[in-house]
């Protein structure tokens, strides 16, 4: 069975955008086939077509502007000596706000930048070795060397001088040995007196500004140690609570 | 527009009376509920937002089209629209006061027609009724309905295609 498509119209869906314009406009139709959109377009104009009534429009326009004054924000004439005020309120509070912030951060810079230089027993190495660790100033072990060098150098840190004993009493400086040996003799209990004795002995031959004769020195240590015999370890309680180096002996102990 | 933007009832009668008819009738071809007060609506608002207006009549004519489709489509998802106090009672006042509305002509949309023009899709019908109703150009529509000048051209033209394929005497008989 043959199948036959009989059209009465362009099947092409092109339509130039110039008759597009045109048609939309209302405007007479470029051939028979555009009659459709023309009776669309009209029925359309038509449809949408208002009257409008002008008690509506009066009415409506009125509102509209109230509205308007309504939404309109005040005038700055009106508030001028507030609104000055305000401003210098505002200016004043974020001028001392600005200052506070400042002097802050030009204290903390100043704390920062005087602790790089501090040295072991100094008030602010502390922060000095705070601000390091956050790599702030972190000289490391070349910082750590020049710190020692000062210290070396003579140039005692507060703290130093503070805990030195007067200069007074400090005394004549080759005199240091016989005084070490004096003071071992002094300190201690009577039961370590006959080793204090020995050990101040020896010190004093070794200090004595004469040449150091080793062989009598080993003599005088072996005497020494025959008398006392060898050293007993210390139970191990006695380890874990040995005394720190830094501090004086207990009186009575070895 | 500068009397409008200081609340001059009269220049607002101007506008009122230059826009409000074409928004109307594009409310009403699109299909809204109580064109007229969708209308007014889409009026007060431009009311409301007047003072951050600045352009050419173009620009104030695509802003207004602008609204009224949106509040096309609050209508037609069911939204309620904005609307301030004070508008609520002036509308209240003024459908009191007026109570006799004269009848709205619906125009010669016949069953024909109508049938040819909801064969088209929802954004062709938002073309042609811009276009053909409301009087903006290509590209005043492509600003209210957030398409590109090339898209509109075409959503045109095949809807103007459909309807003379869909007319009798575009028929395709077998």
């Amino acid at each position: 069975m043959r199948t036959s498509i009989v059209t009465t119209g362009d099947l092409r869906d092109g339509l130039a955008d110039r008759d597009v314009e045109r048609l939309l406009a209302g405007e007479s139709p470029v051939s028979q086939d555009h009659a459709p959109i023309v009776s669309l377009v009209s029925a359309l104009v038509t449809f949408g077509d208002t009257t409008l009534q002008e008690t509506l429009v009066d009415e409506y326009s009125k509102l509209a502007a109230q509205l308007v004054r309504e939404s309109r924000p005040a005038p700055i004439t009106e508030t001028t000596r507030t609104g000055t005020r305000h401003y210098l309120f505002g200016l004043k509070r974020r001028a001392v706000a600005g200052l506070t912030a400042l002097v802050m951060i030009s204290g903390m810079t100043g704390v920062a930048w005087a602790s790089d230089g501090a040295v072991p027993g100094d008030w602010n190495y502390g922060i000095d070795r705070a601000l390091e660790s956050f790599g702030i100033g972190n000289g490391g072990a070349e910082e750590r060397l020049q710190e020692l060098a000062q210290i070396l150098d003579g140039q005692p840190s507060d703290k130093t001088r503070r805990h030195a004993p007067p200069s007074e009493s400090i005394g004549d400086p080759d005199a240091g040995p016989a005084d070490a040996a004096e003071s071992v003799t002094r300190q201690g209990s009577d039961s370590s007196l006959a080793v204090r004795s020995g050990v101040s002995e020896i010190l004093r031959h070794l200090f004595n500004g004469e040449e150091i004769d080793d062989a009598a020195i080993a003599e005088m240590a072996r005497t020494l140690a025959g008398q006392h015999g060898p050293p007993e370890d210390p139970p191990a309680n006695q380890q874990a609570s040995a005394p720190h180096p830094g501090r004086p002996s207990d009186p009575g102990k070895p | 527009m500068k009397d409008a933007k200081l609340g001059d009832a009269w220049a607002w009668a101007v506008i009122y009376r230059e826009m409000a008819g074409p928004v109307t009738g594009f409310l009403r071809v699109r299909g809204v509920a109580a064109p007229e007060d969708a209308a007014s609506d889409v009026f007060f608002e431009i009311a409301r937002n007047i003072d951050r207006f600045s352009g050419s009549e173009d620009a104030f004519r695509t802003l207004v089209f602008v609204i009224a489709y949106r509040r096309m489509v609050q209508d037609k998802h069911s939204l309620q629209p904005s609307r301030s106090r004070l508008a609520d009672r002036a509308l209240d006042r003024i459908k009191r006061d007026v109570e006799v509305m004269e009848p709205v002509p619906e125009g010669d949309m016949t069953e024909e027609v109508r049938r040819a023009f909801e064969t088209l899709t929802e954004e062709q019908r938002d073309v042609l009724s811009l276009r053909v109703v409301g009087g903006l150009s290509v590209e005043q529509t492509a600003e209210v309905v957030h398409r590109d000048i090339g898209k509109v051209r075409s959503l045109q033209r095949k809807a103007l295609a459909k309807v003379r394929r869909l007319t009798p005497a575009g028929v395709v008989t077998l």
